[in-house]
């Protein structure tokens, strides 16, 4: 009797449960569908109503509009090489940065580390007038070399997170080998590196994902029409006054592509990371 | 030591990767002088490209390189730009109401002696020219293309209604009947499904501030003149429109959704600017015309959208040359390569091309609007001003947390504090 009621009572918890599941899932969902929905529909239907999810003539003309309007190749693959070179760029110079806070005793250690990190609290536009003058200074406005190198010189957020993560990994281990003759850079790569795998992925989604949707600094340091980004070029459809949100949505989802994929492949490690962090100390 | 040489090669291949990236633009090539102008008008970058091959046509020494720009964006990169002394563009397009941020930044050349010396000034609207004047009097861009505010009216449902179209003898009177009689429980349901007016902060609520005799700054632009009886009784006709007749539903406080509102169908009038690309595909028909006079006769609020050469332009002749062949050359085909918004050239906004493109609208009304009614009131921290200084007290009045009055001093209390902080 009372497991009877153990298993009604864990059936109305379970139901309550996903249903609640199912209706936040949808929620989240639905600008998803509705992005992907409106790509697909003509011009003059986006404002019919009552609003239609499933488009009464699918078309596909707004992808086909998408590529003549904008040189959506070129962006896509300048947007791929300033993503990729600055994702890189921020994993080896964070994890560089972090393994020196999280094992390298100097003097002023722990103050330059509270510097660092209140960096983060500075919001980008108050710094961009600097680098702009910067980057200009170098002669490197209107190249890709100018969102790419800020990218390598290490970042707050990337090394804090990874500094935390350093910072769990066993003294023994490094103990062990430093009698086996490893010299800093060696232990860095082989125990700090390999230990770290999915917190480095983690970092670099991250950091992919913050360079893949920059639109501020291509904005502010490029120029002209054959480095833009997607993100640029998408931005700039918006007209003045004119807003074609049927092409703005296929051209927002082709671009989010890229992420969706990466996400796909690296989940693993993501989960991973977010346990292994949560389980540490 | 395998491991440092690994890194330094990884390292070395990682650079040379990233100093292949191309460089700079050349401004020089072939011997011709290249100029980069840039635009924001995406939709229309058929007209601009025909435009300039016939330039390049009848001026083969200079080549123009045109750059879209993102216009939500546009003011930042500006702003940096002019913070660092750093050209974006030989020819760099401006609105007026940000253009005032840049008055005093000493970044644009003064076009008042070729204004005044190299143009036919018979044939340009010269009103709008003193929007882009600084302090010492220099003019920093030359308004190329005109914005007026104008009342739209949908055709169908005043047809619905059996009432006549508003034209330009309308007071606010008329429309203010016209709009009663227009806000329509089609289904009696208790929702409306037809209104007679579509509220909006910007350009409506500034239309009304003048034509009622008050106003958001004085003539000079230094002081509030928010909580003038005048200015009040305008506040009180808009909000009235909302609270009391019952003829609009509360006005949007973000002025890029009014056209779209209006696009919708569901609105009998709006004054808006008068933008109208969006309006070709539409399922309903409409057109524009004056908007009602008030006690102080008729308003229209004037902006408009300019050219800037900078001072760190290498080209600035040639894209003095451009701009000029812009203004008084322009081939009337390409005189809708603004959103259908007025080129400033009477020539041109008097043009068949002009008065009959697509889509069709009143647009003769237009220059007689600029010239005798448009009214300006852009200054340095216009945004802020707007939004911020009296905006957001009129949205209280809407919600009913202030009284009108209660509204118009905090309204005028705002402004005077952001004009004490430009410094102005």
């Amino acid at each position: 009797m009372h497991k009877m009621k153990y298993k009604i009572s864990t059936y109305i918890k379970n139901f309550l449960l996903y249903s609640f599941l199912i209706i936040l899932a949808i929620i989240m969902i639905a600008p998803f569908i509705w992005m992907i929905s409106t790509s697909l529909k003509e011009t003059g239907a986006i404002f019919t109503l009552p609003p239609e999810i499933i488009p009464s003539n699918i078309s596909l003309n707004n992808y086909k509009e998408i590529f003549e309007r904008i040189p959506f190749l070129n962006f896509t693959k300048n947007s791929i090489i300033i993503t990729i070179s600055a994702s890189i760029g921020q994993v080896v110079s964070c994890s560089l940065a972090a393994y020196a806070f999280a094992r390298m005793k100097f003097k002023g250690s722990k103050v330059l580390y509270y510097i660092l990190l209140s960096t983060m609290m500075i919001p980008s536009q108050v710094t961009i007038i600097p680098t702009f003058i910067i980057m200009n200074k170098l002669g490197l406005v209107d190249t890709h070399l100018a969102l790419i190198l800020p990218a390598c010189l290490g970042g707050a957020f990337g090394t804090f997170l990874l500094r935390q993560f350093f910072s769990s990994i066993p003294k023994d281990l490094e103990d062990a080998a430093k009698i086996d003759g490893c010299g800093s850079l060696r232990i860095f790569y082989h125990i700090f590196l390999i230990q770290s795998k999915p917190v480095l992925a983690t970092l670099f989604i991250f950091a992919f994902m913050f360079y893949w949707n920059d639109l501020l600094s291509p904005v502010i340091f490029l120029s002209s029409l054959d480095k833009m980004t997607l993100t640029v070029g998408l931005a700039s459809i918006q007209g003045i006054n004119y807003d074609r949100f049927d092409l703005m949505m296929a051209g927002s989802f082709l671009s989010m592509i890229p992420i969706l994929i990466l996400f796909v492949f690296a989940q693993k490690f993501f989960i991973k990371s977010i346990v292994s962090t949560g389980l540490k100390e | 030591m395998k491991l440092k040489v690994k890194i330094f090669f990884v390292l070395f291949l990682l650079l040379t990767f990233l100093l292949s990236c191309n460089k700079s633009t050349d401004y020089k090539k072939d011997g011709k002088i290249k100029i980069k102008l840039t635009t924001w008008f995406i939709y229309n970058m058929k007209e601009w490209e025909g435009a300039i091959k016939e330039f390049e046509r009848t001026h083969p020494q200079i080549e123009v390189e045109i750059e879209n720009v993102v216009y939500s964006m546009h003011v930042q990169k500006l702003l940096t730009s002019s913070a660092a002394k750093v050209p974006i563009a030989d020819l760099i397009i401006l609105e007026d109401w940000f253009a005032t941020e840049m008055l005093e930044r000493d970044y644009f050349i003064d076009l008042k002696d070729k204004i005044y010396n190299d143009l036919d000034t018979s044939l340009i609207f010269l009103k709008p020219i003193e929007d882009y004047k600084n302090s010492k009097g220099e003019i920093i861009a030359f308004p190329n293309f005109l914005i007026s505010s104008v009342l739209f009216y949908n055709k169908d449902i005043f047809d619905n209604a059996k009432l006549s179209y508003p034209d330009s003898t309308w007071t606010y009177d008329d429309f203010l009947q016209a709009a009663k009689k227009l806000t329509r429980d089609k289904e009696g349901d208790g929702i409306i499904d037809e209104w007679g007016v579509q509220l909006n902060y910007s350009p409506f609520l500034d239309v009304l501030l003048y034509a009622f005799g008050g106003g958001v700054l004085s003539q000079d632009r230094k002081r509030p003149m928010i909580d003038k009886p005048e200015s009040i009784e305008a506040i009180k006709f808009f909000v009235d429109l909302y609270k009391v007749h019952k003829v609009a539903p509360v006005p949007n406080p973000a002025a890029m959704s009014n056209t779209v509102a209006f696009l919708s169908g569901k609105f009998a009038m709006a004054i808006i600017s008068n933008y109208v690309t969006k309006f070709k595909s539409v399922n309903f028909r409409w057109d524009y015309t004056y908007p009602p006079k008030g006690k102080a006769g008729r308003v229209s609020i004037r902006n408009s959208i300019g050219f800037g050469i900078p001072k760190t332009s290498k080209n600035k002749e040639a894209a003095w040359i451009f701009l000029k062949w812009l203004i008084e050359s322009l081939p009337p085909q390409y005189s809708t390569m603004a959103e259908g918004i007025m080129p400033n050239n009477k020539k041109l906004a008097t043009s068949k091309y002009f008065l009959e493109g697509e889509p069709i609208c009143n647009r003769k009304i237009l220059p007689d609007l600029q010239e005798n009614y448009s009214i300006n009131y852009t200054r340095t921290s216009f945004a802020e001003l707007k939004d911020y200084g009296f905006q957001s007290a009129i949205e209280r009045a809407i919600s009913g947390k202030y009284t009108i009055e209660e509204a118009a001093k905090r309204g005028n209390k705002n402004i005077e504090e952001v004009l004490k902080r430009s410094g102005e």
